[in-house]
């Protein structure tokens, strides 16, 4: 119950909880990858978000622009030590009220066996200073179905104090 | 002197009744013995030379030293026989003196004087005329130091006869000059040169020395600014006025500290040859490979042609000119102009010469020092270049001509001579920090940096050009990216404070980018209302899948390095409004970088590269029409890759373009006011500018006038 309510509120767009959704056959996938998997507190987290079309149909997906900023396109849900959400930057709270851009962005066409790639810099959206493991995982719509919620594999943090690595 | 009194008693008393009494002087007193003999008569002998130091010793041919001079037939002895009955009579007979061995280098001359006995002497107070023996220096040749002569005093007095013999040795002092005239000051204080004037072998004991000039007004003087001076030493220094040289004859009398004799010497020809300064030299900076006319020396003591003689011959700048790594500086004819000036007619630094002081002297000068700077042709050294060999690329000893380099490619270039050689030479140079034009000259196009293309992360912050004239200014290092241009070309050259400027060196750069350069936009979407990642939108895109504006690069690589095509979008302005019923007012970005630097990482293909751009403004709900008005320059850039080497993207060319639209609400729908204008995009400008300095455009987070979908 506690993931379920934590879901519905990372998703409210989507009103949609991707813990409790099945997942569609012939959907893209995402996966997440870090080589910051261990780190020093404040230092800068980079999560690798890429989308691969593994269907066998073309579709088009909006890519950010101006560096890692993959928070545009994908929800990311982020567990403390504790058990419970992380708590949000002044910046991730304000994308997770305004999660529209207003501005440039651009499109990828994805072709089958295609990918798009962004970045995520977790620690501009989140508060991860607090030494301990953090679980991550991204989620987005489907390109090909809105109403299908993709989600990646799940990656975990070790933040370390700030005087050790 | 007890010594001396015993002996002499011992030589004196050998004459019957006779008394030898000297008279003089005032070093050395009078002295006044007596003693009997033979038995029938008695004698009171008195003896008293000047300024001997020793007997007079009978019958030798080594006496002692007794100083003379050439003035005054200087008393050597007296002599006059007494009785010793205390009873002060003259002793009868015929008495003499003689010498019976002749001075060699002077004469004695023989006299008769009424000579008062002194204080303390026998009968002392009486007057006798005495037999006095009297020498005088007569040679030209003032170098000899003594002349031995021989007295014989005779007494015959009753057919006896009694002889005896005294030798001493006639000393003689005699003036001379220093050959060097040597540092020092005159009576005013005013430093000027020395020379002193020595009396060698003064008397003994002498208390004073009373020197005299004659010649030599107005340009010579002793040390007190006078013709004339007393010393308590034997040396008395002559300066020179006014640094010209002159002959004069110098004297000198010695006096002693109780008596009223005195002796002198001289006049002694002496010529005063000032000694040359070197003060400064004009100009005293010098670069290889330079020839320099009418180089002033300027200083002291020159002697002119005119003026010389063969005493103070005419002054020479000695020559060659060999500086300490043993290079020859050509000098050309030098003519002293007068006793403060000389001109060389040229200065001719061979080119191969180093940066190194060098001394300039002239003939006489005493200790010369380091007085100008011999400077290297300036060189360029390649510290950044990919293969660290660090070749010198300009300049003499040039090792790589026409260096390769790729645009966006750091070139971090030092110099020499460095600031601290030049800091580190005898004649102390700096380079001119406020030189009237940069040491650098730079042709082609070039640019002093800009921020590298980073990988991944946000770039935050403004997006600004780092100018030529901020990274290539100074005299020591330039650090410079070219942008375009197949052979630039860097010069240098650097300027004193002194405001001297270097002579100008050169290096060719073979600089290689890419060619074949083309971007396009094959798509160009309208202005559309619809929805966009589950929003409505009012923007340059067709949904579900057509991008606003698509830009397509490619390029060919050069072969000196491989690099990515870059993206960099400009926006020039936006302008953007909602009208709500409370009323809501317009925005704007820019002009700034949008959103980040670069545009799109995911577009850094080798050779060809593809974005695309589709803008647009949310419609909110509550807002009841929208207006938005776009207008960005697409920059395509390229960055090369070259390990370990810092590196910039260079701009190739943009593409501007624009779109505007007019939303409005009503009923819960969206659709134009007025129908948009179709967007626009200029074709390829090629071209080496970079986007205007800017910040990167943030993302907005914020949602004005309560807005909401």
């Amino acid at each position: 119950m506690r993931l379920m309510s934590k879901c519905v509120l990372l998703l409210p767009m989507f009103g949609l909880c991707f813990a409790a959704l099945p997942l569609a056959s012939q959907q893209p996938t995402i996966s997440i990858e870090s080589k910051d998997l261990t780190v020093a507190s404040g230092q800068p987290i980079y999560i690798h978000i890429v989308l691969k079309n593994t269907t066998d149909r073309q579709f088009t997906v909006v890519r950010s622009v101006g560096g890692a900023r993959g928070e545009q396109n994908y929800l990311i849900n982020v567990i403390d030590t504790h058990g419970g959400p992380t708590a949000r930057t002044e910046y991730g709270k304000a994308r997770e009220k305004h999660p529209e851009v207003n501005g440039s962005r651009s499109m990828k066409t994805l072709a089958p066996g295609q990918d798009v790639d962004e970045y995520v810099e977790l620690t501009q959206m989140f508060d991860t200073s607090e030494p301990g493991t953090y679980i991550l995982q991204v989620s987005r719509p489907s390109p090909l179905d809105p109403a299908i919620i993709l989600k990646s594999n799940t990656l975990t943090i070790t933040v370390l104090p700030a005087e050790t690595k | 002197m007890k010594g001396f009194m015993k002996n002499f008693m011992s030589a004196v008393f050998k004459v019957p009744l006779t008394v030898f009494l000297g008279v003089a002087l005032s070093s050395c007193g009078v002295m006044a013995l007596a003693q009997s003999k033979p038995a029938t008569a008695t004698a009171k002998p008195v003896l008293v030379t000047y300024g001997s130091t020793g007997p007079l010793t009978q019958d030798s041919t080594s006496g002692p030293a007794v100083w003379v001079d050439t003035h005054a037939k200087t008393f050597v002895v007296g002599v006059v026989w007494l009785y010793q009955d205390n009873t002060c009579r003259l002793y009868p007979g015929q008495q003499g003196i003689s010498a019976i061995r002749a001075p060699l280098h002077g004469k004695v001359f023989f006299t008769q004087e009424n000579l008062t006995n002194p204080p303390g002497s026998w009968c002392a107070g009486h007057t006798y005329l005495y037999w006095v023996a009297r020498y005088t220096w007569t040679d030209a040749d003032e170098t000899t130091l003594e002349d031995p002569v021989t007295l014989q005093s005779t007494d015959v007095y009753q057919g006896y006869t009694s002889t005896d013999n005294y030798s001493f040795a006639a000393m003689f002092a005699h003036i001379v000059a220093d050959p060097v005239a040597a540092s020092g000051s005159n009576a005013q204080g005013t430093q000027q040169d020395v020379a002193n004037s020595n009396l060698i072998d003064p008397p003994q004991g002498a208390a004073r020395y009373t020197w005299t000039m004659t010649g030599g007004a107005g340009i010579l003087a002793f040390s007190n600014g006078a013709p004339s001076m007393t010393t308590t030493t034997s040396t008395a220094p002559v300066v020179s006025l006014n640094g010209a040289s002159d002959t004069i004859n110098v004297s000198v009398t010695v006096s002693y500290p109780a008596g009223s004799n005195s002796l002198s010497y001289g006049p002694t020809p002496y010529t005063y040859c000032p000694k040359p300064t070197i003060t400064s030299i004009s100009p005293n900076v010098w670069f290889a490979g330079q020839t320099y006319n009418n180089v002033t020396i300027t200083g002291t003591g020159f002697t002119t042609t005119s003026a010389a003689t063969t005493s103070c011959p005419a002054t020479k700048v000695l020559t060659p000119l060999t500086t300490p790594s043993r290079a020859v500086i050509a000098l050309g004819t030098a003519t002293v102009n007068s006793p403060t000036q000389i001109t060389i007619a040229t200065v001719a630094p061979p080119a191969s010469e180093t940066t190194e002081g060098v001394t300039v002297s002239v003939s006489g000068e005493a200790s010369p020092q380091p007085n100008a700077d011999v400077l290297e042709t300036p060189s360029i050294t390649w510290t950044s270049d990919p293969d660290g060999s660090n070749p010198v690329i300009a300049g003499p000893h040039t090792t790589s001509p026409n260096p390769p380099a790729v645009v966006g490619q750091q070139i971090l270039l030092t110099t020499t001579p460095t600031a601290a050689t030049l800091a580190a030479l005898p004649v102390q140079l700096s380079f001119s920090t406020n030189p009237p034009q940069n040491p650098w000259n730079v042709t082609g196009t070039a640019v002093g940096g800009y921020p590298t293309v980073p990988s991944m992360s946000i770039f935050s912050g403004s997006i600004s050009l780092t100018p030529l004239s901020s990274t290539c200014r100074s005299s020591s290092t330039c650090t410079l990216y070219w942008v375009s241009g197949t052979s630039p070309t860097v010069r240098y050259n650097y300027t004193l404070t002194s405001g001297q400027t270097s002579p100008t060196v050169s290096a060719t750069f073979d600089v290689q980018g890419p060619s074949a350069i083309a971007l396009t936009t094959p798509t160009i979407s309208p202005v559309t209302i619809g929805l966009y990642t589950g929003y409505l939108y009012m923007g340059m895109f067709v949904p579900p899948d057509t991008p606003g504006i698509v830009f397509n690069a490619t390029l060919q690589q050069p072969t000196a390095a491989q690099g990515t095509i870059v993206f960099v979008q400009y926006i020039n302005q936006y302008n953007y409004q909602w009208t709500t019923s409370g009323g809501c007012p317009s925005q704007s970005d820019g002009p700034g970088i949008d959103t980040g630097y670069p545009f799109d990482e995911s577009s850094v293909g080798a050779t060809t590269s593809s974005t695309n751009d589709s803008p647009a403004i949310p419609l909110y709900s509550n807002a009841t029409a929208a207006q938005a008005s776009f207008n960005a320059t697409m920059y395509l850039m390229w960055q090369p890759s070259l390990p370990a080497t810092p590196v910039i993207p260079v701009p190739l060319g943009s593409i501007t373009w624009q779109w505007s639209g007019d939303a409005e609400q009503n009923g819960g729908t969206w659709s134009f006011a007025q129908q948009p204008a179709s967007p626009t995009a200029s074709i390829f400008q090629p071209s080496a500018s970079y986007p205007p300095d800017g910040n990167v455009l943030a993302i907005s987070t914020t949602v004005p006038c309560g807005l909401h979908f």
